[in-house]
This record gives structure tokens, C-alpha cells and sequence, in this order.
């Protein structure tokens, strides 16, 4: 069985499309899942993640790790992931660095926090104990933000890079995340791609974001923005081939729209990996 | 407590319960963006927190939302989000009071039935999402003389749900599967159902009082002789014995000493 994933285009596999990716067997490198929406015991999503997974790679992404809550793990969430990953046996693993709950209440949505030493420390050790837990290395996948903190004193890049050197976890570095947290919070995204760690990189994600006219919504329900495929042409052009992931989560098109969106983004690794250090075209 | 805990906690209160309190102190964390006060900066996430409880609901309960209209079930999530928060990390786990919820906080004259369609809806939505349970072997069952069959135990799959309701909940919860619904002819009687997921199809079938105070029994796990007694001048046990398991209402038989 393969043990990395491909460095081509994935997608992420939404319920509404189970039938066309079954009947069809669509040319897709590798589909990745929200891990929550297979935690129940058993039904129709676990049917049909079997059946999924019989013919192509997958890889688990979930929200409900809760790395920057102040709390400790979960532990009955972990079990959960911990038995799903025996199961399914998903090639990488991901959570975000956010938090979705604090002392037992959850928010169920990813929340950002302040970048200083000390919360530095304490989410590189709960992503240490997690693996240590999973048996298994992790990758972080950096925020969407509509917030800045007073508390902050370290940027986003230099936190990421010293949390991954002091956990051994891997990035998964969301494109369209960077071009809406730097249109919100007012940092320049090309800096943030010339300063984050490339070796650490071992996903990334494209998606849509909506304009709301006072910021940018990370909606991942729309295609993805012309400004957001230049970043990732110039991530690509400095990282090579990295698995990349199509993700739509709300008002779910036809499998063909984001089939052509993961083609658009193999067509990239294509290109820009043949040319890697010469200059973009 | 650290600045990590208080800040959390601040967010929370103020973005889940609108507490004036944490609004302020959690504004003492934030600074303005070159785009974002901090006050747009707190209703952007207060929104989408928000938003992404009501939509769990509504995905949940999409029957409830189309008996009281978007906007009044979207007036009711809010209330419940605000007195329910959720304590799981599965948003699947999220809304199992929103029956009883309803049934102390709304009365509304035109949808009397609403609490109990909210309790069909999470017995379907839990049923949905059960374990996957062998079907009895009805060729072993088959083999056993009369007197064993009177010592076994029988159990119900771990999805079933007994239900009653004063009004037809499972007709009104099927004819709002479809698009448009016409104006409603009910016979207002009590009705006893039983839902239960079989392999990966749910059913909702409707059943008599007898059948319905049957299966609590068979729910008890005890000796089908103890049963046959407790019924014994008003079943016909056999008959009702064959039709559970005909129909998958009993999933699992064990023999007793």
C-alpha cells in the first residue's frame, strides 16, 4: 500500500458527490475527508468511505483537535480519530492551528488566538502529545483571520516554523487562508510565502473565498480567485510538487466544477515543478 | 489564570451568550486591523458561530423548519443555541434537546405537533448515524423447538426509538419530503411508532398499542416466556412474535441456561 500522497491534485470528497466518484472512478490522485463527518458508528458515510477508499488514497482532515484551546486533548476524540485511522489508514492526517472549545464548550468553528511565547509553547506540546498518542506525525494547517491581538509578538510564518521545529509536525499551508488573512489583518502575503519554511510543507489547499466589502470570508464555496492561483504558482515554482487539495464546503457545485479546478491546479505542478528555480512565467 | 484560558473564555461568552462583560474584556485582547474594528472583528466570528449551530439544527431538523418558515426557525435555533451549548466535538451530537426545548418554550397553536416531530427527526438523524448491527439469523431461530423459544431473550437493534404522539407525526414527517406540500386533511388520533434502522434503511412503521408495550417488553431482556405471561389474555404472542421478526423489529435472540 502507498505511504505518502501523491504530490498531484486532490479533492475534497463532500457526501453529494459519493455517487459520481462510486459510478465513475473519476482520474483523481486522492481524496481527502472532514474526519468529523465519519465519527458515527456506522451508516451510509462509513459505507461509503469504504467503498471509496478501495480505489484511491485518502487523507483525513479534521477541525475537532482544538490545538490552540487552552484545554488539554480530548481524549474520547482522539480514541475516535485513533480507531478511524487503523481503519481507514489515511496517508496524512491534519488539524488546524486554532481552537474550537474551551472548558467543554464548542464553538464548531476555528478560532484564531494571540502569537506570543507562551501560547507558542503550549500548542507544540498538545501537537506532541497528540502524536505521541496517534503514533502518528500531524499536520497543522495555518488560519483564516478576521482578528489582531494586542498580545501578539510574533508573526504567523515565525510561529508555524518554531512550532513545527519544536513538535516535528508537518504544514499544511492553506493559499487562499494567507490571501485572506493578509487582506484582513494587513500583512503582505507574498512576504508570508518567501518566509514560511518550505521543507515543512506537505499539503496545501486551495479554495474561494466571498467579498464582503469591509474583509474577506473564507466561504470555500466559490472557485478559487485569480490572486490566490498566482500565490500558489509562486509557492509551487519555490516547493515543487506538493499534494494539493480542492476544498468546497458550502453550496456544493457538480463534481465536473471542482474536477476542472483540481485539473487547473495539476496543470501547475506540472509546469512549475519542470521549471523549478528559473524564473515564473 | 493564564491569558490563554481567560481570553478563551471571554471569546466564548462573548460570542456564544452576548455577555456585555466579555464583549469588553475580550476587547482589551484585540487591536484594530487597517480593514476591522475590534467590535466588526468579534460580530465576524459571533456570526459564523452562530450561523454554524443553526445550520446544524436545520440540517437536523429540516421538517421542523419548513412547518414554522426560515425565519421564526431561525428565531428558535437562536434562543436554544444560546440556552444549549454544545459540549461535543461531532456536530452530530448537537441539538438533542431541541424537542424538549420546544415543548416548554414554544407553543404554537398552528404546528401543535412540533416538539414531537423534533423528537422523530433526532430519532431518525441518531438512527442515521447508529452502528452497523447483523440481521437475525432467521435459519438458526428456525431450528429451535417451541419450549426454547420461550427461553429466549430478544433485543431491538440499538437504533430503535419507541415513539407516541397525540397527532399523525409520521405522515406529516413523510408528505414534508417532498417539495410542496398541499394543505394537510389529519385525523387527529394517537399514534405509537417504531423507528429502527435496518442494515443502512431507516423505518419508521407504524404500530398498534399492543405491538408498542411488546416491544418495551422485548426491550426489558427478559425471558420470552416472562413476556407471554404478562400478555397472556391479550396478544396473540406467536402472531406477534412472527411479525418481529418478519419485519426486523428484533435483531439479536440469546438462550438462556
Amino acid at each position: 500500500m502507498q505511504k505518502h500522497l501523491p504530490s498531484s491534485a486532490g479533492i475534497g470528497l463532500r457526501p453529494e458527490h459519493y455517487s459520481t466518484i462510486i459510478d465513475n472512478t473519476p482520474d483523481t490522485a486522492w481524496f481527502e475527508i472532514l474526519t468529523e463527518n465519519y465519527m458515527g458508528e456506522g451508516g451510509f458515510p462509513l459505507l461509503y468511505l469504504d467503498k471509496i477508499r478501495e480505489n484511491y488514497p485518502i487523507s483525513f482532515h479534521g477541525v475537532g483537535m482544538s490545538l490552540a484551546s487552552a484545554d488539554a486533548l480530548n481524549m474520547n476524540y482522539m480514541k475516535k480519530l485513533k480507531n478511524m485511522i487503523k481503519r481507514f489508514q489515511p496517508l496524512q492526517v491534519s488539524d488546524h492551528m486554532s481552537w474550537v472549545s474551551v472548558q467543554k464548550q464548542y464553538a464548531h468553528e476555528l478560532l484564531p488566538f494571540p502569537y506570543y511565547p507562551e501560547s507558542l509553547q503550549h500548542i507544540a506540546d498538545k501537537i506532541s502529545r497528540a502524536q505521541d498518542y496517534l503514533q502518528q506525525q500531524i499536520l497543522i494547517e495555518n488560519p483564516s483571520s478576521y482578528m489582531l491581538f494586542d498580545l501578539s509578538i510574533i508573526s504567523e510564518w515565525d510561529f508555524i516554523n518554531e512550532i513545527i521545529d519544536k513538535s516535528g509536525c508537518k504544514l499544511l499551508l492553506d493559499v487562499n487562508n494567507i490571501y485572506v488573512s493578509a487582506f484582513n489583518t494587513g500583512f503582505n502575503a507574498e512576504d508570508y510565502i518567501q518566509r514560511i519554511n518550505k521543507e515543512n510543507i506537505a499539503e496545501i489547499h486551495l479554495a474561494g473565498f466571498e467579498d464582503r466589502g469591509s474583509h474577506l470570508y473564507d466561504t470555500h464555496g466559490t472557485l478559487i480567485h485569480d490572486d490566490v492561483w498566482s500565490l500558489y504558482k509562486e509557492l509551487i515554482h519555490l516547493t515543487g510538487p506538493v499534494p494539493t487539495l480542492i476544498e468546497w464546503d458550502t453550496d456544493i457545485p457538480e463534481f465536473s466544477v471542482l474536477y476542472s479546478e483540481s485539473k487547473k491546479a495539476q496543470h501547475i505542478i506540472n509546469k512549475y515543478s519542470s521549471t523549478k528555480n528559473l524564473s515564473i512565467v | 489564570m493564564n491569558s490563554l484560558l481567560r481570553f478563551q473564555l471571554d471569546f466564548i461568552n462573548a460570542s456564544l451568550h452576548n455577555n456585555k462583560q466579555a464583549i469588553s474584556s475580550l476587547k482589551n485582547f484585540l487591536i484594530d486591523t487597517p480593514k476591522l474594528t475590534t467590535d466588526t472583528q468579534i460580530s465576524i466570528y459571533s456570526n459564523s458561530i452562530n450561523n454554524n449551530l443553526i445550520n446544524a439544527l436545520s440540517n437536523i431538523y429540516p421538517v421542523c423548519e419548513k412547518l414554522v418558515g426560515n425565519n421564526f426557525f431561525y428565531v428558535i435555533a437562536s434562543e436554544y443555541i444560546k440556552n444549549y451549548p454544545s459540549a461535543s466535538p461531532d456536530l452530530a451530537d448537537y441539538g438533542k434537546h431541541f424537542s424538549q426545548y420546544l415543548s416548554l418554550k414554544h407553543t404554537i397553536n398552528s404546528v401543535p405537533y412540533l416538539p414531537d416531530i423534533a423528537k422523530l427527526e433526532w430519532a431518525y438523524h441518531r438512527a442515521f448515524h447508529a452502528k452497523n448491527e447483523l440481521q437475525l439469523n432467521m435459519d438458526i431461530l428456525a431450528k429451535y423447538t417451541a419450549e426454547q423459544l420461550t427461553s429466549c431473550i430478544f433485543s431491538l437493534p440499538e437504533s430503535h426509538v419507541l415513539l407516541t404522539s397525540n397527532y399523525p407525526v409520521d405522515e406529516i414527517w413523510k408528505i414534508n419530503q417532498t417539495e410542496n406540500v398541499d394543505e394537510l386533511a389529519l385525523n387527529y388520533k394517537p399514534v405509537y411508532l417504531y423507528l429502527f434502522r435496518k442494515q443502512h434503511e431507516i423505518h419508521i412503521d407504524k404500530i398498534n398499542k399492543i405491538e408498542f408495550m411488546y416491544l418495551q417488553k422485548i426491550n426489558s431482556h427478559q425471558p420470552f416466556l416472562n413476556i407471554c405471561e404478562h400478555f397472556s389474555e391479550t396478544a396473540d404472542m406467536s402472531a406477534l412474535l412472527v411479525k418481529s421478526l418478519q419485519l426486523g423489529w428484533i435483531n439479536q435472540v440469546q438462550m438462556t441456561a
